[in-house]
């Protein structure tokens, strides 16, 4: 692990998201608070609709009606020619909000296909994003560095002629990486972008956007549903659960020894590519219903080690651990008297350690 | 899975509620109407009274049992007209959409041509050629007004039926072998709900407009009650001029109110039918209770803080 001075990118503090008005609305994030540093990483995890999407667009303000913000606070911490500005998102007029995005913050989606327009070739999406960007640049300085784009995430720049479908999904995917980074920005949001891809691609693009922060130094929030994916990326890891924040880790620690019930569940989903075979176990039971959630912690219904405490309290994200990490389950609360089961305790020896 | 929802626009429910009336009318209106609609025996040119609500006329007939008994031919005409059309509009449309080729080519130029004949003209000449006996008839009148009001549906309904065609379902449905009457009524069909229901309210309104003027002309059966041979008659005796408004104005507007229900109802056809309008919906006087001023907007989510939300409740 790098040890910079945490410069902050993001603070996100108490971010609630609803969907929905008054007494319709349904509360998709609630009291979120995290702050992403220059040039980490950030991985959030969690079930399809454990509010792990809603999140991020709910602070870049994408989400869609009927989403509103409730609460919160969103800070964009500027670079480049604003060097040193906080920007509130969650204040910002229209035009205030188009002025950073894509120059500070961009966003990578799911569907590549779909976010490319059929009848242009790739070059002409990069010429004009470039020209709005810069309008006196010339335009072969433009081309060069679309072509300098391309070859960051791997592509010959012959693709710049290519009409989207005659790129596959990877290139495609890999096109909007490009895209996403050409104005510099300092935070880049993944929102499953490899979730369409094959494992092998999946994983090339992984390590290329490993490698590119590394040599360009943005921040990034990479949301999956593969726990195993962010480990390699990841500086720190972010499990939701059912709206809100069940446990915050270094990613090698959290994959290592997980200390939420659901964290376990989540990777014990996964089987792990070596080691014996082992009878895979998942998490029984379906997420809550976000209309009427289950009083108490919301997993206890489906939580192996719940107990009575966690019927009737929810749990705060509470640190552990000397502060570097973070869980929201009261099995780890100092007054617990609970037995902490062997796998979520700090006895748990590191599987990453054991494989070696 | 959620079904048709209750309606919650006031729009539409005004124009449900207008066009309920008209088709009770239509249903009732020869029984409830209050003396015999040719009965010349009365006082002509009286003022509404109670005795006669709308007056009577310069024959000496009552304006009411004229307007309850002309309801129904009328209404029946237009929704006999306005099926029949969409029906047509349909057929030709999704044929010429979703097989293509030559069959489109000779569909689409049908179409035109009766797109590029002005409508009136082409009626009263077809309704000319009609025997005395038949211009009366209601089935025969709305057959002849659906000839001449298709053409239009047709194009918007092929131009999407087109968009649908090649669409991921609609090509799985091609591969596992479904037919293509199947594929056609089943999987692109209720595609189309939306653009056949604001079409089938619109040739409505279309055939009841036409046949209202063909009646006013004069060249239907003008012995038959209808809101339009009501205005003929008016006409011909100078109400206008006699300043006899109680016998021209209810036909009028009668017209306009079976008009103004079917626009407000196709307000919200879109609701209903579209699931994803449905789930999003969210009416203005939702969001005023709220307190949120502007309707939100892509990709700017309105921040809405449960805080102010009390602190308006509370001041």
């Amino acid at each position: 692990m790098k040890e910079d001075p945490f410069v902050p990118v993001l603070d996100v503090t108490n971010l609630s998201v609803d969907y929905g008005y008054g007494d319709d609305a349904v509360r998709a994030v609630s009291s979120v608070s995290f702050s992403l540093g220059r040039s980490q990483v950030l991985g959030v995890a969690g079930e399809s609709g454990s509010g792990k999407s809603t999140l991020v667009y709910g602070l870049t303000r994408l989400l869609r009606a009927p989403g509103v913000i409730t609460s919160g606070e969103v800070t964009l911490h500027l670079a480049g020619e604003r060097k040193g500005e906080a920007f509130n998102l969650l204040t910002a007029s229209e035009d205030e909000l188009r002025q950073v995005r894509w120059s500070q913050v961009s966003i990578v989606m799911q569907s590549a296909l779909n976010a490319l327009n059929p009848l242009r070739r790739v070059g002409k999406e990069f010429d004009e994003i470039l020209r709005r960007h810069d309008r006196t640049s010339s335009k072969t300085s433009r081309q060069e560095r679309a072509i300098e784009l391309l070859s960051l995430v791997g592509l010959a720049a012959d693709r710049l002629q290519r009409f989207p479908h005659e790129l596959s999904g990877g290139q495609r995917q890999r096109v909007m990486i490009a895209m996403a980074l050409a104005l510099g920005p300092e935070l880049v949001i993944m929102d499953e972008p490899t979730t369409a891809l094959d494992v092998v691609t999946q994983r090339e693009i992984v390590s290329e956007l490993y490698e590119l922060r590394q040599k360009l130094g943005f921040a990034m929030i990479f949301i999956t549903h593969d726990l195993s994916l962010l480990v390699e990326l990841a500086d720190e890891i972010m499990v939701m659960y059912a709206g809100e924040i069940v446990e915050r880790a270094p990613a090698v620690e959290l994959y290592g020894a997980p200390r939420h019930p659901y964290t376990l569940g989540l990777m014990n989903s996964f089987p792990p590519l070596q080691g014996d075979r082992v009878h895979m176990t998942g998490i029984p039971g379906s997420p809550p219903n976000l209309k009427s959630p289950p009083g108490g912690c919301a997993f206890h219904p489906r939580c192996p080690s719940a107990h009575d405490r966690c019927r009737t309290q929810a749990p705060p994200l509470a640190t552990i651990e000397d502060g570097h990490r973070s869980v929201a389950c009261w099995l780890h609360d100092s007054s617990s008297t609970e037995a902490v089961p062997v796998s979520l305790s700090r006895r748990a020896t590191s599987r990453i350690g054991q494989g070696a | 899975m959620r079904s048709m929802r209750v309606p919650r626009s006031p729009k539409v429910l005004v124009g449900l509620c207008i066009l309920g009336i008209f088709i009770l009318l239509t249903l009732i209106g020869p029984w409830i109407a209050p003396y015999d609609p040719n009965d010349t025996s009365f006082v002509p040119n009286l003022r509404p009274s109670w005795q006669h609500l709308f007056g009577t006329t310069t024959l000496g007939q009552d304006v009411v049992s004229q307007l309850l008994v002309g309801c129904r031919v009328t209404m029946v005409v237009g929704f006999i007209a306005g099926s029949l059309a969409t029906i047509i509009s349909l057929v030709v449309g999704l044929t010429a959409g979703y097989i293509g080729g030559r069959t489109d080519e000779g569909l689409s130029l049908l179409s035109n041509v009766f797109l590029a004949i002005p409508g009136l003209p082409l009626l009263i000449v077809i309704n000319s050629y009609l025997p005395a006996g038949e211009q009366a008839n209601p089935l025969v009148v709305g057959l002849v007004i659906a000839l001449t009001g298709w053409a239009w549906g047709a194009r918007v309904l092929r131009a999407q039926t087109m968009s649908l065609r090649d669409r991921d379902f609609v090509e799985a449905a091609r591969i596992i072998g479904e037919s293509r009457w199947r594929i056609m009524l089943g999987e692109i069909g209720p595609n189309l709900l939306p653009i056949i229901a604001a079409s089938f309210l619109f040739t409505i309104l279309y055939s009841v407009g036409v046949y209202t003027t063909l009646a006013f002309l004069g060249l239907t059966n003008v012995s038959t009650w209808n809101w339009g041979t009501m205005l003929y008659w008016a006409q011909t005796n100078n109400a206008a001029l006699a300043n006899e408004w109680w016998w021209l104005a209810p036909p009028g507007i009668a017209i306009a109110l079976v008009g103004t229900s079917l626009a407000l109802i196709n307000f919200g056809i879109d609701e209903f039918i579209n699931p994803r309008l449905r789930a999003a919906g969210l009416t203005a006087r939702q969001r005023r209770r709220v307190g949120m001023a502007r309707r939100p907007r892509l990709g700017f989510t309105p921040v809405h803080r449960s805080e102010e939300i009390k602190k308006e409740a509370s001041s």
